[in-house]
């Protein structure tokens, strides 16, 4: 009796293995897919969305800066977008050796990354920072006013 | 992305080459392994790519972020490599007589081409999902381009100027974390001349393929086939894993590194064989030189690996294997001590401790949060594989359990226990950290966990075997 019990469990034992690997093969293949489907949608939509294209855009934006940031000194990063949807990370993944801070607090020169020149313009106008460059489409260099270049 | 690709091929090749001479003449019996040349090659790929990291980081530190330099000193590793193999190739005796250990027929007939079949075309379907995420991820995740390929984009681009990557101010992006995986992008972004993707998706599938690998090639040394093929299928339907090796973390990476230090220790263990003990040292230092956590690991296996030593044989043989053990260790050991006393800022989880750690420490409900979260996240890893492992080996009984298991056993308790402090004395949000972390953590011991777990528990085939052979036993006796 005892022997029938032993066998029954290794029975039980294989076949939860194997149906639990069933499962997962179905899970892994619609991983796969989705995946494969995701990619296809980036391909397709890659000069607006996907990201790749997104840190293709900001080298574009951002590497212009890279004479105007100075060695060994920190910089600082404002936007006019949420912090989340800001483009401070890939900013920074772009432009080293610079290094970037979040803020202004720190620095006396900070990038300003605002949505339009018109957005940049208002906020040198009502801020305590003046244009130092101006890369266009809402891409500015600031300095801190009274700061001794 | 085609016009970088011999420079990278080449970058990845040489490891390979160094890992392999040096293997060699560390340990020159692989063929007396079971299939130990496949282990062989997978633990040569996981070493060169460590030594080559470590060696980057001091050619940077001595000279530099350029080509010219990283190559003359990796050819001189080369030539080095080279002539300790030829040494140990004429030095070489005749090998000790370890009588091979008994080991179950391979699976055979249907059951062995379902299981087979089965295995490749798990290997084709995670090979696919990574292939169509780092498509439409090339970048990583947010660890990936905020941590790991970003300090890799200091070393690569910032000429004079790239210790400005580990600038107090950047302090949100890590940078007291170790370099092995920025070290081994930006190195191959130095082999193909740009910053291109292609380099840290290569060294994460290298990484992700090198641990399903070590996991079957270990098994199948140390137990048989049919339980080889279950740990890889095991491993690859851990979809959690397979993600984490797409997403271009430093975790699979460290995970790699672990699973070669425990198969190789193990191996060692079994079979007595200094060279194997100096490897596992290495792998294990080169874990250390991964991650932090790597250094916890790096610990707990000096400290198990000394008490049981001392208990076995006593101060002298602790000595010995401590020593052999630490001597493969040494080259990462010194390179993470240079990374660390000269350029590493304070870690958070460190600096971060004050007077309230002691009542942290003390905190019982604390602790009740962490062990629960722990529970959930080992029982729900991938779609729920330990528990039904768990529930397998239950049912199935019949383990093989040596006594030297509980030396890695005893390794993975300790950091997992190591892992629990760390929740325990964090200065950030429990709850923030855990979901934020412990699933990394989790799947740093799970290729390692699998290979111990076939090594005892008897695959499907072996058990059904040895339950028939126990009823005919027993049947005769009634008779």
């Amino acid at each position: 009796m005892a022997g029938r019990f032993a066998h029954l469990r290794v029975i039980l034992a294989i076949a939860i293995l194997t149906l639990f690997t069933i499962i997962w093969m179905g899970m892994l293949l619609i991983f796969a897919v989705g995946g494969i489907q995701q990619a296809v949608a980036d391909r397709g939509q890659i000069a607006g969305g996907g990201q790749a294209a997104l840190f293709a855009a900001a080298g574009r934006r951002y590497l212009p800066l890279r004479p105007y940031l100075p060695i060994g000194e920190p910089v600082g990063y404002i936007a006019d977008q949420p912090a989340e949807d800001s483009g401070y990370v890939r900013a920074l993944y772009t432009l080293p050796p610079a290094v970037i801070v979040e803020g202004a607090a720190c620095c006396d020169l900070a990038i300003g990354d605002f949505s339009s020149s018109a957005a940049a313009a208002d906020f040198v106008a009502r801020d305590v920072w003046r244009l130092s460059a101006d890369l266009g489409d809402g891409l500015v260099l600031l300095e801190r006013a009274g700061r001794t270049p | 992305m085609s016009a970088p690709l011999p420079g990278i091929l080449a970058g990845l090749i040489l490891p390979e080459i160094v890992g392999l001479l040096l293997a060699y003449a560390i340990y020159p019996s692989w063929r007396r392994l079971p299939d130990g040349r496949a282990l062989w090659v997978l633990v040569a790929a996981g070493g060169g790519v460590g030594l080559t990291a470590c060696l980057f980081f001091w050619g940077l530190v001595a000279l530099g972020p350029a080509l010219p330099a990283t190559l003359a000193l990796e050819l001189g590793l080369l030539a080095l490599a080279a002539g300790a193999a030829f040494w140990r190739a004429r030095r070489r005796g005749t090998p000790a007589d370890i009588p091979p250990d008994p080991r179950p027929a391979p699976p055979h007939g249907l059951y062995g081409r379902l299981l087979t079949g089965t295995f490749a075309l798990a290997l084709a379907l995670s090979g696919l999902f990574s292939i169509a995420a780092f498509t439409y991820e090339p970048h990583g995740r947010w660890d990936a381009y905020a941590i790991w390929n970003l300090r890799a984009r200091y070393l690569f681009g910032g000429g004079d100027q790239w210790r400005a990557g580990f600038d107090p101010a950047l302090a949100w992006t890590h940078p007291d974390y170790p370099l092995l995986l920025p070290g081994s992008v930006a190195r191959l972004w130095l082999y193909s001349g740009e910053a291109t993707t292609l380099a840290p998706i290569l060294v994460g599938g290298l990484f992700t393929v090198l641990t399903v690998g070590l996991l079957v090639a270990g098994v199948n040394a140390l137990r048989g086939r049919e339980a080889a093929l279950w740990a890889g299928l095991m491993l690859v339907g851990t979809i959690t894993f397979v993600q984490h090796g797409v997403y271009q973390y430093a975790d699979v990476p460290l995970s790699s590194l672990i699973l070669a230090a425990v198969v190789l220790l193990t191996a060692y263990l079994r079979r007595g064989e200094a060279g194997l003990l100096v490897l596992a040292g290495g792998m294990a230092g080169f874990a250390a030189w991964t991650k932090n956590e790597g250094l916890l690991f790096l610990l707990s296996s000096a400290a198990v690996l000394g008490v049981w030593s001392l208990r076995r044989g006593g101060l002298g043989q602790a000595g010995r294997e401590l020593g052999g053990f630490l001597l493969g260790a040494l080259p990462a050991l010194l390179t993470v001590l240079l990374f660390k006393l000269t350029l590493a800022p304070p870690n958070d989880l460190v600096s971060g401790q004050g007077a309230e750690t002691a009542a942290l420490l003390t905190d019982p409900a604390r602790l009740l949060s962490i062990i629960t979260a722990f529970i959930d996240g080992i029982l729900g890893l991938g779609v729920g594989t330990p528990l039904v492992l768990a529930i397998y080996s239950a049912l199935v009984g019949g383990r093989h359990f040596r006594a030297e298991y509980r030396v890695p056993i005893a390794i993975l308790g300790g950091v997992l226990a190591g892992y629990v402090l760390v929740y325990l004395t964090t200065p950030h949000d429990l709850a923030w950290h855990l979901e934020t972390s412990l699933e990394r953590l989790l799947v740093h011991l799970w290729p390692a966990a699998l290979f111990l777990f076939f090594l005892i528990v008897p695959p499907p085939a072996e058990a059904w075997r040895a339950r028939r052979g126990a009823a005919s036993r027993a049947a005769a006796r009634f008779s």
